[in-house]
């Protein structure tokens, strides 16, 4: 398990943006246990997030977001990513307990990539987040380094 | 019968002109008894001719017999007493002084002819040759042959005035008085009570005179009987004066003047909006008087002098003829509001002539604009409960968002904590204390479900159905087939019989079938072979069956109540809130649900679905939910 002050002003592929430390604890244990070379960094609200990522030198491949955070909520630190150059194209994956359709449509309005429902069980919970790694992390192509796309979509 | 006649009389004032003319008379009688018979004679031609004139012109309506002979009769006797009044001026020659007795004589004479005749043809029957021309021609006639006869000696009382004939012609004319005075009382129910007596006064006092006359054997009539002889002619001309004008006109205004009983404020105007009549509620609205009123434009009536008719829009209303018509006038000066309705009358013998009938409609009007206020301010308190309603449902629909939410974190630690300490602390862990870890993840799985369900239901309350055309056997097929899929080793039948077409909300009624088959299915878990029935029922409503354990119908009611359960967890699984939810998707669409069962023989759920909308059919597919008729 990595430090997160070793990992400050470092680039990682995980962003993660959880209030929950039970829930923290538990994605961790997860991440530890089935992707261990993965880095990530932990926000515990939307304005710590964007704080981390204003200082970063580049996005993370994958930020995974719980919609309700103190101060800055999930899905207004959505509609902020989206309107930050930056991190316009990241792909966003919301992981949440909330079932409402509102909160499921407005995630997908603000440009969530996925919409994934956070499973009480743990075995459950596990293999979901283990998938949607495997996806996001290994499967997925990611985005191209913030210069190159910059210039590509100018 | 006097005393009436006595009343009317006094109030017409009519007696006025009469006393006034006599007492007139008598003075001149008195400073001048040469010049009296020739005034005498002159108003006694000019009553007669205003008779003559007046009846002739009266109104048909009231003329009559006795009316039509006065007429024709009194206009030649007129004419003779002009002859006799020319005869003793002596201005014309061809009228000559010695013929002036018989002058006076022929005129009595016509006279006495005329009052007999009309006395008499009163009660002879009608025929259509008794016009007042053929009379007016006859009285001619009769003039023109005594004027033949006086002039060329053929006059039976010729002489000069000899004692002898002139009391045979005096005795002659007074018969014939009488006759007419015994005739008119013969025909006494031919006339009107209050018109008999003045002639009785008129006839009798004529035969008076000429009685008088006779006694007193003088050629030239003394002053007395000639005063008493104008006043008999006034009488008489009066009375029928009265009788054809003044009486048919009361009856005709009688109209008019019912309407003063009426306590609306009525005017009578003629087409230039002119005041013709007015009752006694104009009177006391307009405070003024009928002599106030009558010639007065009406909309000096509604608005004060700057404003002229041509604003008026009851006289603009008349004056276009836009009749018949109902206007609203608001008076802010009177602080009222009249409804004033415009009626022409045909026979009001006014030509173009409206009748105005005033309502005062204020409190009417100010009903009206306080129940517009009320209804809309109920509507802005309406509003304002529903926008409360919403903002009270929006912070149910978070309260309940957050409470799943936040039960459901907590829950996931303690399954995921639980979880971890098997995995990573399993084999240092006692058996009792992994049963112990084991029986925690159940509860917060079976947690996890009450909170699903609660989720559930309280999404049903929220949203309104979707009205479309449902088929009730899909969705208990595929229902079916996902719990089937889940439990494969089960044997279980599901039959589908009917119609089961239906509208509603194909999500809703997908959750109610859900939790209806869903509970067949668990409580058919112990019978060899399951047999879940879906049918319609009689009318339309829609029942599923079971052969499974049912239910004690003493705990029917509590079936529906959210939390209530008949059978204990490790019977079957289950939280209470499915028939709850079942109850308020069938409210939700106007239906009503019931259950019958008996332990151990299956139970029936039976569920009715708002059907009017089978009838609009798949226009309603839209969503959209039309007003209850």
């Amino acid at each position: 398990m990595m430090r997160l002050e070793s990992l400050w002003m470092r680039a990682v592929t995980l962003l993660l943006v959880e209030d929950d430390v039970d829930d923290e604890a538990l994605m961790v244990r997860v991440l530890a246990r089935r992707q261990p070379a993965l880095t990530y960094h932990v926000a515990r609200n939307g304005r710590d997030a964007l704080a981390y990522l204003a200082q970063a030198p580049s996005p993370p491949q994958l930020i995974l977001l719980d919609l309700q955070l103190p101060r800055l909520g999930g899905l207004e630190l959505l509609q902020a990513l989206r309107l930050e150059p930056a991190t316009r194209l990241t792909p966003v994956v919301v992981f949440t307990s909330s079932t409402d359709r509102t909160d499921v449509v407005t995630a997908y309005d603000l440009g969530a990539n996925s919409y994934i429902f956070k499973p009480v069980e743990f075995q459950h919970f596990s293999s979901v987040l283990e998938q949607l790694l495997n996806y996001w992390v290994e499967l997925n192509q990611p985005l191209p380094p913030r210069t190159d796309h910059l210039r590509y979509l100018s | 019968m006097w005393q009436r006649l006595w009343h009317d009389l006094r109030h017409e004032g009519a007696w006025l002109p009469l006393l006034a003319l006599l007492t007139l008379l008598l003075l001149l009688m008195q400073f001048n008894a040469d010049g009296f018979p020739i005034i005498a004679d002159l108003i006694l031609a000019l009553l007669a001719l205003q008779l003559s004139v007046v009846v002739w012109y009266s109104s048909g309506v009231a003329r009559n017999r006795f009316l039509v002979l006065l007429a024709a009769g009194s206009f030649w006797v007129g004419v003779w007493y002009l002859l006799h009044v020319v005869a003793e001026l002596e201005i014309v020659p061809v009228v000559a002084a010695a013929t002036t007795y018989h002058y006076g004589l022929a005129a009595r004479l016509l006279e006495a002819l005329m009052l007999f005749a009309a006395a008499w043809m009163v009660g002879v029957p009608t025929s259509p040759w008794f016009c007042r021309q053929r009379w007016f021609l006859q009285f001619a006639a009769a003039t023109l042959l005594l004027w033949f006869a006086i002039g060329h000696g053929y006059w039976p009382f010729q002489g000069g005035g000899a004692v002898t004939t002139m009391w045979v012609a005096e005795s002659l004319l007074l018969l014939l008085l009488l006759l007419a005075l015994w005739q008119l009382w013969q025909r006494r129910d031919w006339f009107e009570h209050s018109m008999l007596p003045l002639l009785l006064l008129a006839y009798g006092t004529t035969a008076l005179v000429q009685l008088l006359l006779l006694l007193l054997e003088q050629p030239v009539i003394p002053p007395p009987l000639l005063l008493l002889k104008v006043g008999a002619s006034a009488i008489l001309t009066l009375t029928l004066i009265r009788h054809s004008l003044v009486l048919p006109f009361r009856t005709l205004t009688r109209g008019l003047h019912s309407y003063d009983a009426v306590p609306v404020p009525t005017l009578l105007l003629d087409q230039q909006g002119v005041i013709r009549h007015c009752n006694g509620a104009a009177m006391r609205l307009a405070g003024a008087t009928e002599d106030q009123l009558i010639g007065v434009p009406v909309h000096r009536l509604f608005h004060d002098a700057a404003i002229s008719s041509h604003d008026c829009p009851v006289c603009r209303a008349i004056t276009d003829g836009e009749l018949p018509k109902v206007l609203e006038l608001s008076l802010p000066a009177r602080q009222q509001c009249r409804q004033i309705t415009l009626t022409p009358l045909t026979a009001s013998g006014i030509p173009g002539a409206v009748l105005e009938v005033s309502h005062d409609i204020t409190e009417t009007r100010q009903a009206q604009e306080a129940l517009l206020r009320y209804r809309n301010e109920l509507e802005q308190r309406v509003a304002e409960r529903t926008r409360e309603l919403q903002h009270t449902n929006q912070e149910l629909e978070s309260f309940s968002y957050s409470v799943a939410h936040d039960m459901r974190s907590p829950l996931r630690a303690i399954n995921g904590f639980a979880s971890v300490l098997l995995e990573d602390c399993g084999e240092h862990l006692d058996p009792i204390a992994i049963r112990h870890l084991e029986r925690i993840r159940c509860a917060t799985l079976r947690m996890n479900g009450l909170i699903d369900s609660m989720l559930q239901l309280s999404q049903v309350m929220q949203n309104e159905p979707q009205w479309q055309s449902v088929d009730l056997a899909a969705l208990a097929t595929e229902t079916l087939a996902e719990l089937q899929a889940a439990e494969p080793h089960r044997r279980v039948e599901l039959a589908l019989t009917g119609d089961l077409q239906t509208y509603g909300d194909p999500d809703l009624l997908r959750l109610l079938l859900d939790n209806l088959i869903g509970n067949a299915w668990k409580f058919t878990y112990h019978q060899p072979l399951a047999q879940i029935r879906l049918q319609r029922a009689a009318g339309d409503g829609f029942c599923l069956c079971d052969n499974g354990v049912g239910f004690d119908p003493c705990y029917q009611e509590k079936l529906f109540r959210a939390f209530s359960r008949l059978h204990t967890e490790q019977e079957f699984h289950g939280n209470g809130i499915g028939l709850a939810t079942v109850r308020r998707i069938v409210q939700q669409h106007r239906g009503s649900v019931w259950a019958e069962g008996t332990p151990g023989r299956g139970a029936c759920f039976c569920f009715t679905l708002d059907n009017r909308h089978d009838a609009v059919g798949e226009s309603l597919d839209e969503g959209s939910h039309p007003a209850a008729s």
